[in-house]
């Protein structure tokens, strides 16, 4: 029997998880449905159109969160990002994308036969992505090919340095250009506000299993006006079945933990100014114990719970340690705390989400000690 | 099946749910004091609530087989 008590006895900074540690709610859900099929009891030839357990109202409720005229539950944001790529354009159209974008978009694009553009990111350490370069780049495109690029794509905030894009001023830039922009929030719906259509995104990724809480793997595809028309567009000899969703997506505990999630992220989102106001701590926190040695990267102060350090004081203290450079992580899990990668001493990311500030502070404590080894 | 036994069962199936669910609750209360669990009186309130629920649905759950 495999077993994990990692978010029960241990503080968790991984990024990658620290937003989709669980409720009690949700798992007694998984717990309900954790068979195979078991939303598809009262299923009329559709998933999304399930009414036991409501499915139906989620997608309605999802559509709603999110400010989108649809929505549906995919596997995942990079399953939300491959399928809008494969909708809009075809084998050979151009994606324009950020410099700070996520392995799986570039995957994503792969798979859909797609040039890719970066828009380069700025000097560290801020790694900024701006709207003047987005501008920039599809100008350039479009000098090149004689027409506007299929797609741009813009990460919301990035998962290495966790920056938080100005997605309206981006959005105006690609509006302007005449080219579809899709964001991807991985790493923001769920965690804080996100109103897609006041930002002018015309599509939104997202990820249930990394920011709302959810079990997954679960992730939900938004688009607005036309673009959801296509997008959301049925098979002739299927009717009820879309075809970007393959017919029926998520349909087991993954959906029904987005479901009981839900709620709780809608009451979480409103807490976003205490969760940055813990991070803003812990990093001034941070940089006052490196005394020069340890130094946030990306936006500084940050916007966002995921933050970078470029830490050489603990790549120092490793030298004379016996277990070298393993030993941040070893000092780490001695005092309960676990996230980072084994072996890493010269920079690392973690996250502080979902944190209380106790918790906060005693992890500013341990990173304190170890500093003074 | 006659009535009793449908009733018997659905009994025993929301007893074994009910275990289960204090069981999540509690391991909340572990996630929300990690890595010390140092209980305040509202957390060690609620793990004993919890804690006695589970042993009221699985007396029953007894009494049921």
């Amino acid at each position: 029997m495999h077993s994990r008590e990692r978010e029960e006895l241990f503080i968790n900074i991984n990024p990658l998880q620290t937003a989709g540690r669980t409720r009690a709610a949700v798992r007694k859900a998984v717990t309900r449905y954790v068979d195979g099929y078991s939303v598809c009891d009262a299923c009329t030839g559709i998933l999304h159109d399930i009414e036991k357990p409501p499915i139906k109202s989620l997608t309605r409720e999802l559509a709603e969160f999110l400010n989108v005229d649809e929505a549906r539950t995919t596997a995942g944001a990079r399953e939300a990002k491959f399928m809008v790529m494969h909708s809009e354009c075809r084998p050979g159209d151009i994606l324009v994308l950020d410099g700070n974008a996520h392995y799986s978009t570039h995957v994503a694009a792969s798979r859909a036969g797609l040039e890719t553009v970066e828009v380069p990111a700025g000097p560290p350490p801020f790694f900024k992505i701006t709207a003047d370069a987005y501008a920039q780049t599809l100008a350039e495109v479009k000098a090149r090919t004689g027409k506007p690029a299929a797609l741009a794509l813009l990460t919301h905030v990035d998962g290495d340095y966790g920056n938080l894009t100005n997605a309206a001023a981006i959005a105006a830039v690609c509006r302007e250009a005449e080219v579809p922009l899709l964001l991807n929030t991985a790493y923001t719906t769920g965690r804080m506000p996100v109103d897609v259509r006041a930002l002018g995104a015309d599509f939104v990724a997202c990820s249930g299993h990394k920011s709302w809480g959810a079990c997954g793997p679960i992730g939900v595809v938004g688009a607005i006006g036309e673009h959801a028309a296509h997008l959301f567009r049925l098979d002739q000899r299927f009717p009820k079945k879309n075809i970007e969703l393959l017919g029926c997506t998520a349909r087991g505990s993954n959906i029904m933990s987005l479901m009981e999630a839900l709620p709780l992220v809608k009451q979480r989102i409103k807490r976003w100014e205490e969760e940055l106001e813990n991070a803003r701590w812990f990093a001034a926190r941070m940089e006052h114990i490196g005394k020069g040695g340890i130094k946030l990267l990306g936006d500084n102060p940050t916007n966002h719970d995921l933050m970078r350090f470029a830490t050489p004081l603990f790549h120092e203290i490793g030298q004379r340690q016996r277990k070298k450079g393993y030993f941040l992580h070893k000092e780490l899990t001695d005092r309960g705390i676990t996230g980072l990668k084994p072996g890493q001493t010269q920079w690392f990311k973690m996250s502080t989400y979902g944190l209380s500030r106790s918790q906060v502070e005693y992890l500013a404590q341990a990173f304190e000690e170890i500093a003074a080894l | 099946m006659d009535t009793a036994t449908k009733e018997r069962n659905t009994r025993r199936v929301d007893c074994t749910f009910r275990v289960l669910d204090a069981m999540e609750d509690i391991r909340d209360v572990w996630r929300d004091t990690a890595p010390l669990q140092d209980l305040d009186e509202a957390q060690r309130d609620k793990v004993l609530k919890k804690i006695g629920a589970a042993r009221k649905a699985l007396d029953l759950l007894e009494g049921l087989l």
